[in-house]
């Protein structure tokens, strides 16, 4: 057929032509059309259906609540507005429960505590800059001095002292004769004796514990010396941990009596130092004895966590793993004592409740206290040892913030609230840099200083 | 249409075609009518688009029925909100950590007793009884004072004014001086050795000494005769005491040590007394117009001799003597020291000017001999003229015991003042050499007569006394004497029983209690003696002894008669002037007798008299009984008739060029006196009469 005939065929029935076209448009379209309806329906269908169903869900839901760990609500069902009420009740009373907790746990760690001297720090004025660094040692003398008398310390009877007694029994002995007659001597051997072991007992009643010069060691004033505030302030922080440590280790002592009570002597007191400021290196942590142990890196570490992000356990550090962070710092304590051996685990029980203390390691030494007299100490007749131990200190951020002028979280403030609450600190920037913790403002510290927005700069809240 | 030409295709096309469309339309409309509607699940049954609706609605009223149920679902619980949400954190801070209580020790408890054994743990200890002061005897003295020149503060002054009984600031004032021993040597034995079958305290505990840090002194007062409840004296205002600081709580160790360092100067193998404890055990008393005060003189123990008897009055009245000549003595010594001089030593090189009552230093103490060619030669040391007290070495300021001279600028005058106060301490030595010859006459042993030694504050028996300021004139007392001594027991809680804790407390321990002294009577300021009466009772003859701006005055009437007041006005001469005294007594002679039992030589004389005196204005007293020969012969007499010489001797004026010049004349007022009355052995009586 050619072509020409088809076209003409075309032509003659165009008609039809156009008829079946349509026709096979139109119905084709229908199709597709319907098709198109049909899922539309059925897609329809099954939102409904979907939603018959989580409708139908909702009386099956676990309504299960834990608080806390305790299971408060437990069932299956639809929540009605009391078991919503009760529900916000138990949540409320679970909030307050924790802000109570927090706010012990902040007293007791922070415990109103700021420095001795509040013009010094962060940065003193420029007039008594000279001046104020004297005044705070004198401060921190007189503190140290009012701590010992708040522990009962006392010195180990002194040799001169000892010989100076003996001396006054000898002259009352002779009653003014040159020498003692031969048949006499023993007895005076015997007085002598009497009176060495009673003047050692004398001295060991007028206080509760011995106190070595080196438990304090707190360095004389150097007037040629240029201090940086940063050490000025370590000062004063290494006295809050020699004052909560001595409160704890005396906690149970009474005032006189070194040989009745539970401590004896304390022989020492040493908080590692902070490399940065006390010629200290990287010291290992604090996992082992305080004179070595556990894997390097100080524990003085800072300002790599803040409360945005978890707080990490590094259990190849030390036994708890706590390593300093944006919230708190760890500072390992060395103290050497000598205790009634039985009962340690009482002294380590009022020590570790003193604060936020945990012991990492202690060792055992038995003591003789016969030689122990010659050292002027009387201990008394329980056995007696030395104990090296390594205490953990766990201290907050904020303790060195000035709280009178950190702003509050319900505060209303814009700026405030804007800002993320200014923060403004006690501790020197040296010191916060040593530490790690971010000094943003190049303005310096002048009571609202850097540190306020970066991480690790919040502390606790 | 046209059909020719056209196929059969062209023809039925058309038909065909709408055929086909029309069967499409067919079978499409049967599709769409015939096929069954779209299912599915839904809440646990089939839904379509004709009930899923329906079904929806349904679901929607069965949740918001189950929504507004009131009260909880079903099936569900919740647990009560009671109790606490955990535990808090002081709770969980307050749990031990260590899961044991102690460590198992395997080792012994250590014996730190020492050498000998000793055991240093609590126990029970014997605790001593110590002795009492062994004898107390008292003085009364008599002077005049000026409490506004004594330098005090305000409130001591009036204080001081209060218990002296002056009604200004200044008056004539009676004391009582009650001297006592310090049995040291037994004291201490009695440390050592205490009662009991526990144990001994250590003897560190009190080093061997015993420390003396109060006197507590009790005195009864006869009123009626009966004695009052006892009443403990106070210590002097503006000397040093250390009762105040021993009733303090909470006294410390420290404080004690602080307490036993203020007494003694040097601990070592020569204990010096501190101000503080001269002040305790040996006051000096304050400056008074004549400044005669001395120290007591302990008496000393008297035996029981065969000389009693006849002579016995002559014996008792030699002694007397003999301890006055010996005070005599000593003050002189004192004056002498006062002024830098030596007693005994003439031509005294020139020395620097002291203060009154600096001498020579800790020999005031009584130490040190002095006995360098003064007529001393009894071989007892307190007729040497060893000075009485202490004070005139330690105490530099106003004065000390009995040396109230003051030292002259004028380095002549001073000259003269020692070389008269030497003659008197020679004319004292000389008294006292007399008195013991006539004591040895009489065949009584003189060493028994004299005073016990002042000596060293820490010598065994050393003389200490008290001051009683409040006493009244005409009043009768007694007194007793213990010490509180430094408690060894004191602060030592540790090494004690619960039964003898109490002991740890207090840090004095007291000493027994010394015995009452016998009466004191406390002479009035005025005293009258009967010195003879006529047989015809037309006159008496009596002699009154009156105290008047610091030193005693006397008159004797002669023409006494019955019915008349003894005593009136009578003008004296008191060096260059003449004073008005008035000599009144509140007696009268009512009657007299004779004891004719007496001998014709004292009926004569009119010493066999009794005279009998009545008050002159309280009828109720009972009659006073006075007995002439005893009354005139009395030692009081004799001391008072002593007092007014000497008062006498310092009044008179100072003659120029004359190294005879009394160089102890007080700046005003003249002679005050001690009476040595009451206490274990010193002479009684006298006092008779008051004002």
């Amino acid at each position: 057929m050619n072509t020409k005939k088809v076209l003409t065929l075309l032509k003659a029935n165009l008609w039809s032509l156009l008829t079946l076209v349509l026709s096979l448009g139109i119905g084709g379209g229908a199709v597709f059309w319907a098709s198109g309806e049909w899922k539309k329906v059925e897609s329809t269908l099954a939102e409904r259906a979907k939603v018959v169903n989580q409708l139908d869900g909702f009386h099956r839901v676990n309504l299960d609540v834990s608080i806390a760990g305790n299971n408060v609500v437990s069932g299956a069902g639809v929540p009605t507005a009391q078991l919503i009420e009760e529900v916000n009740t138990q949540v409320e009373r679970s909030n307050a429960y924790a802000k109570a907790f927090v706010a012990d746990a902040e007293s007791f760690h922070l415990r109103d505590r700021k420095p001795f001297n509040t013009e010094l720090f962060p940065e003193p004025p420029s007039s008594k800059r000279e001046v104020i660094p004297e005044t705070f040692h004198g401060q921190m003398a007189s503190a140290y001095e009012n701590l010992e008398n708040e522990v009962a310390a006392v010195k180990p009877l002194g040799e001169e002292e000892l010989v100076e007694k003996l001396r006054a029994r000898r002259r009352m002995y002779l009653g003014g004769l040159d020498e003692i007659p031969e048949e006499n001597l023993n007895d005076y051997r015997a007085a002598m004796s009497e009176q060495r072991v009673s003047s050692l007992r004398d001295r060991a009643m007028e206080g509760g514990v011995y106190l070595d010069s080196e438990a304090i060691d707190f360095p004389a004033y150097e007037q040629a010396k240029s201090y940086p505030l940063g050490e000025l302030y370590l000062w004063q922080w290494d006295y809050w941990i020699r004052e909560d440590i001595l409160r704890g280790l005396t906690a149970n002592n009474r005032p006189e009596g070194v040989f009745d009570n539970p401590v004896k002597r304390i022989r020492r007191i040493a908080p590692e130092p902070i490399s940065a400021f006390q010629g200290g290196t990287d010291k290992p942590g604090p996992g082992g004895m305080g004179m070595g142990g556990g894997t390097s890196g100080g524990g003085m570490e800072g300002g790599s966590e803040s409360l945005d992000q978890p707080i990490s356990k590094d259990l190849s550090y030390s036994l708890t793993g706590r390593r300093s962070n944006g919230v708190w710092d760890v500072r390992p304590v060395d103290i050497l004592m000598v205790v009634e051996t039985a009962r340690l685990p009482e002294i380590i029980d009022e020590l570790t409740r003193e604060n936020f203390f945990t012991v990492l390691d202690v060792s055992l030494t038995p003591v003789d206290s016969f030689a122990a007299l010659t050292e002027g100490c009387y201990y008394g007749s329980a056995p007696v040892s030395d104990v090296a131990l390594r205490l953990e200190t766990v201290w907050f951020r904020s303790l060195h913030q000035d709280r009178s002028k950190a702003g509050s979280p319900e505060s209303t403030d814009e700026f405030d609230q804007g800002a993320g609450a200014q923060v403004a600190w006690w501790m020197p920037a040296d010191l916060r840099e040593a530490l790690g913790i971010p000094v943003t403002d190049p303005m310096g510290d002048q009571g609202m200083d850097g540190g306020m927005m970066g991480p690790g700069s919040e502390g606790w809240r | 249409m046209k059909t020719k030409g056209i196929t059969v295709v062209e023809r039925f096309i058309e038909k065909g075609i709408l055929g086909l469309a029309a069967l499409f339309a067919v079978a499409f409309a049967a599709m769409q009518l015939l096929s069954e509607a779209p299912t599915t699940k839904a809440a646990g049954g089939d839904v379509n688009p004709g009930t899923v609706d329906a079904r929806l609605e349904e679901q929607t009223r069965r949740l918001k029925a189950a929504i507004d149920v009131e009260g909880l679902p079903a099936g569900v619980e919740v647990q009560e909100a009671s109790g606490d949400v955990g535990p808090s954190f002081t709770e969980l801070v307050s749990t031990p950590t260590v899961g044991f209580r102690k460590v198992e020790v395997t080792e012994a408890a250590v014996d730190l007793g020492g050498v000998g054994g000793i055991a240093l743990t609590a126990g029970a200890y014997n605790v001593p009884a110590l002795p009492g002061p062994p004898e107390v005897f008292v003085e009364t003295h008599f002077d005049a004072i000026s409490v506004g020149e004594l330098e005090l503060s305000s409130d001591d002054e009036a204080v001081l004014e209060s218990r002296l009984g002056l009604s200004g600031s200044s008056g004539d004032i009676v004391w009582n001086t009650v001297g006592f021993q310090i049995p040291w040597d037994e004291m201490d034995a009695a440390m050592r050795d205490a009662p009991g079958a526990d144990r001994d305290m250590p003897e560190a505990w009190y080093s061997g000494q015993v420390d003396v840090l109060d006197i507590v002194v009790e005195r009864q007062q006869r009123v009626d005769g009966d004695w009052t409840s006892a009443v403990v004296l106070k210590t002097m205002p503006a000397r040093w005491s250390l009762r105040d600081n021993l009733v303090v709580e909470g006294l410390s160790r420290k404080d004690r040590d602080s307490i036993v360092e203020s007494l003694w100067l040097d601990q070592g193998k020569e204990r010096t007394p501190s101000p503080i404890l001269q002040d305790i055990l040996r006051p000096e008393f304050y400056t008074t117009a004549s400044d005669r005060w001395s120290a007591p003189l302990a008496p000393s123990l008297e035996e029981e001799t065969a000389s009693k008897g006849e002579n016995w009055r002559e014996i008792a009245n030699w002694k007397r003597k003999l301890r006055e000549a010996q005070k005599k003595a000593n003050r002189r010594a004192a004056s002498i020291e006062g002024l830098g001089g030596t007693p005994g030593q003439v031509d005294e090189p020139e020395r620097n000017n002291q203060k009154p009552g600096q001498g020579s230093g800790p020999r005031g103490l009584g130490g040190g001999d002095r006995n360098s060619g003064s007529g001393g030669g009894s071989g007892r040391r307190e007729s040497s003229g060893k000075r009485a007290a202490p004070g005139a070495g330690l105490s530099s300021e106003g004065g000390g015991f009995g040396a109230g001279t003051s030292a002259p600028e004028d380095p002549e005058k001073k000259k003269r003042q020692l070389a008269g106060l030497q003659k008197q301490y020679q004319d004292a030595l000389k008294d006292v050499s007399k008195a013991q010859s006539r004591l040895l006459a009489l065949g009584y042993d003189p060493s028994q007569a004299g005073a016990v030694e002042l000596g060293g504050l820490g010598s065994d028996l050393a003389v200490a006394w008290f001051h009683d300021l409040e006493v009244e004139p005409g009043a009768e007392y007694r007194y007793r004497v213990r010490f509180d001594v430094l408690n060894p027991f004191f602060a030592r809680q540790l090494d004690l029983q619960e039964a003898q804790i109490s002991l740890a407390k207090s840090i004095v321990m007291p000493t027994a209690h010394s015995a009452w002294t016998p009466t004191v009577a406390v002479p009035g300021f005025s005293q009258f003696f009967l010195t003879g009466g006529e047989v015809d009772a037309s006159k008496m003859q009596a002699e009154v002894f009156c105290f008047k701006e610091g030193r005693w005055w006397s008159h004797t009437y002669n023409r006494l008669q019955l019915g008349a007041r003894i005593g009136d006005v009578q003008r004296k001469q008191n060096g260059a002037e003449r004073v008005e005294i008035d000599f009144g007594t509140d007696w009268m002679p009512v009657d007299l007798e004779i004891d004719y039992s007496m001998g014709d030589d004292d009926i004569e004389s009119g010493q066999a008299a009794i005279v009998r005196l009545q008050h002159v204005s309280d009828h109720a007293r009972p009659i006073l009984s006075r007995q002439v020969w005893l009354d005139g012969t009395s030692l009081s007499r004799d001391q008072f008739a002593q007092w007014v010489d000497e008062a006498d001797a310092l009044a008179e004026p100072e003659p120029e060029e004359d190294d005879r010049s009394d160089p102890s004349r007080p700046p005003s007022g003249e002679g005050g006196g001690g009476i040595g009355f009451g206490g274990s052995g010193g002479s009684s009586g006298g006092g008779r009469g008051d004002r």
